[in-house]
């Protein structure tokens, strides 16, 4: 196996107390009640199945599967199999979508989400190594998720465009056409310095706006920020394989106590199911196709 | 010293309250005379800033206060041609606003009657003289941030709510619905923010290749003109663009007689926030900072955009230039350029598609 799986044992999660594995043979059956798995394709539907099989609860890097048909048979209900989404946990993203839940802004009418980050860090909420990460195939595919999450409505058609800033395809600008007639604008790059990374939401609504705002490492300099060649690396990454932040370590230390069943303050999470991925990844292939046609493309139904 | 005259043709345009605030601040200027077919708001106006001759006709102006150096054609858009005509015909320099049109046809109708008339036509793009914006081309042009990839750019203000801004006919110069069969018509947010339109040609060095967009309703279903819209677009150079100039939600009514800055909530007046990605870099550009923060009675909470550093600017660099001592910053054919863009963007509403523009070879 290439890549490692995140396993937590029986009191594991109370702590944060996971341990890496070099590859599922290495995954005891009775070490582990709950495994992380982020296996790139084509392995990760093939070892989600055995593991779910052991009776183990599976939280699999997103899509679970290769198309929306096998992703509903893999998370079908009592499966224990759940694509892992952590930015809805994420207590920022948690409280915007529950403004949008008690109407405080109103019908949805514009979201944006931008994410820029520097290729070294991996991006937010997906816990994988540097140069492991894909921009359409992991952060884009969260950023879907998010969207519909916030909007919560069909995503009905995408329209997008990816630029190399860096190195390879690093940057990508999409527009989703909800039902409802509401627009999502997602953002995502990795490009940025290694020292800076910055992510934002602003959501307009017909009644209200929020905006949400984060910059780390852009120095500002009068009312322009910058970082540009090769500023130090600041944020220290917690575990060498796990180079996230505070907040996307919260997120998922939530949605491991909420898959277990476990109580907590903070159990007012509405995680991903398997219909959530299969929808996530039918909007990503129409993403995918509008970058071969340059038009705007219809979701599959 | 140079004194120089200068008068308005209008006072439709929201941006003539800039210039009015800006002018007295320059030394040599003296604001002669306003002209504007509403006496309320003439003499309103004429008493608040001390100008003592006012007109409801701009003709009868132009021909009783000849030898002004600069006519500031504050109309509404549909009308800029005709004042631009009148006020070349009298020998006066043209400052038009922007768009000096949304056709095509009649930027070069004001280019043409200005040159026969032996006098400048200015363009405001105001944008172009902000301090930030100015230093972040500087940052660009040294190449702080290597390679211009890819640009993001937001220009979101409140949405007009003088009337003409929001009519199609006098803000595009007639309705044209956005796509067939559709109530809203071209006029709205798009015609009113050309600035980042212009920024990604300025910041990038390339003219827009292909443009994508697509409008969304928002918090004003009665409005006849797009509210907000997104457009993609692809550069010349390669880069690739994503622009949002809609309008903002964000203000509160509040008690008529105001100014309308006062109407500004959250976040500040007017947004125009740009991303620059470079091969080296990104620079995170915020044009409309820093602002003021109100919170007291009668308002529930205030933001106001106190630098005004872009109308200092454009002014001190029209009077250069009238001066013999600089060159324009910004040009008419910066505008039609950027128009070009902007109705590429309405072709595409109305369409569905992506619109390839035809590359110019630049003059």
């Amino acid at each position: 196996m290439k890549r490692s799986v995140s396993i937590l044992g029986p009191d594991a999660a109370a702590e944060q107390a996971w341990r890496l594995c070099p590859g599922v043979e290495r995954c005891a059956p009775g070490e582990a009640e709950l495994v992380h798995l982020s296996l790139p394709h084509p392995e990760r539907e093939k070892v989600a199945a055995r593991l779910a099989s052991e009776g183990r609860g599976v939280l699999c890097r997103p899509p679970i599967a290769r198309t929306p048909e096998a992703i509903l048979r893999l998370a079908a209900p009592g499966a224990r199999v759940q694509p892992f989404y952590p930015a809805r946990f994420s207590p920022r993203y948690r409280e915007i979508r529950s403004y949008v839940a008690r109407g405080y802004v109103g019908e949805p009418c514009i979201l944006r989400l931008t994410w820029i980050f520097p290729r070294e860090h991996g991006g937010p909420f997906v816990g994988l190594p540097a140069g492991e990460v894909d921009l359409l195939d992991d952060l884009v595919l969260q950023q879907i998720d998010l969207a519909r999450w916030i909007v919560a409505d069909r995503v009905e058609s995408a329209k997008a465009q990816t630029a190399s800033v860096r190195a390879g395809r690093d940057l990508a600008q999409v527009v989703l056409r909800f039902a409802c007639g509401a627009l999502a604008f997602l953002e995502c790059s990795l490009a940025a310095d290694p020292a800076a990374e910055a992510a934002w939401l602003d959501l307009k609504g017909t009644k209200g706006i929020v905006t949400d705002r984060r910059l780390d490492g852009f120095e500002p300099v009068a009312a322009v920020y910058g970082s540009a060649r090769g500023r130090p690396v600041r944020l220290a990454p917690e575990h060498p394989d796990w180079p996230a932040g505070s907040g996307r370590s919260v997120g998922f230390f939530f949605h491991v106590l909420d898959f277990c069943g476990v109580a907590h303050a903070e159990r007012r999470s509405e995680p991903a199911t398997g219909a959530d991925d299969a929808a996530n990844l039918r909007v990503l292939e129409a993403v995918k196709a509008s970058l071969a046609s340059d038009r705007s493309e219809e979701v599959a139904a | 010293m140079r004194r120089f005259r200068v008068a308005f043709s209008s006072l439709a345009h929201g941006h003539a309250r800039m210039y009015l605030k800006v002018l007295p601040l320059l030394e040599g200027v003296e604001v002669v005379a306003l002209a504007d077919e509403r006496p309320d708001v003439l003499a309103r106006t004429a008493k608040s800033h001390d100008v003592k001759h006012t007109y409801t006709d701009y003709r009868r102006m132009l021909a009783e206060h000849p030898g002004l150096d600069l006519v500031i054609a504050a109309s509404e858009n549909a009308r800029h041609l005709e004042h631009a005509r009148a006020i070349a015909a009298s020998g006066a320099n043209v400052m038009g606003m922007k768009v000096l049109s949304m056709d095509l046809s009649e930027i070069s109708a004001m280019e043409r009657a200005c040159r026969e008339a032996g006098v400048h036509l200015f363009v405001e793009l105001e944008l172009r003289h902000n301090a930030a914006a100015r230093a972040a081309k500087r940052l660009i042009d040294d190449g702080a941030v290597g390679e211009v990839r890819a640009l993001t750019a937001t220009n979101l203000t409140l949405c007009p709510t003088v009337a003409w801004h929001v009519d199609p006919r006098l803000s595009y110069g007639r309705e044209v619905p956005l796509h067939p069969g559709a109530r809203r018509c071209r006029g709205g947010c798009i015609t009113d923010h050309p600035h980042i339109f212009d920024l990604a040609r300025w910041f990038t060095g390339g003219e827009f290749r292909s443009v994508w967009a697509a409008p969304v309703a928002g918090a004003r279903p009665g409005l006849h003109v797009e509210e907000n819209a997104i457009v993609l677009a692809e550069m010349t150079t390669g880069a690739r663009v994503s622009l949002d100039p809609s309008f903002s939600r964000t203000e509160e009514l509040q008690p008529a007689g105001r100014d309308i800055m006062d109407k500004l909530k959250w976040p500040k007046a007017v947004d125009v926030s740009v991303e620059v990605h470079g091969s080296e870099g990104t620079l995170l550009v915020d044009t409309f900072s820093p602002n003021i923060y109100l919170h007291a009675e009668p308002y529930p909470y205030l933001v106001r955009y106190a630098m005004y550093e872009e109308w200092a600017g454009l002014l001190e660099n029209v009077l250069a230039v009238l001066d013999g001592r600089e060159e324009p910053r910004v040009t008419p054919e910066d505008d039609r350029r950027a128009v070009k863009a902007m109705g590429a963007a309405y072709e595409s509403i109305a369409t569905g598609e992506t619109i390839r523009l035809e590359e110019e070879v630049a003059a």
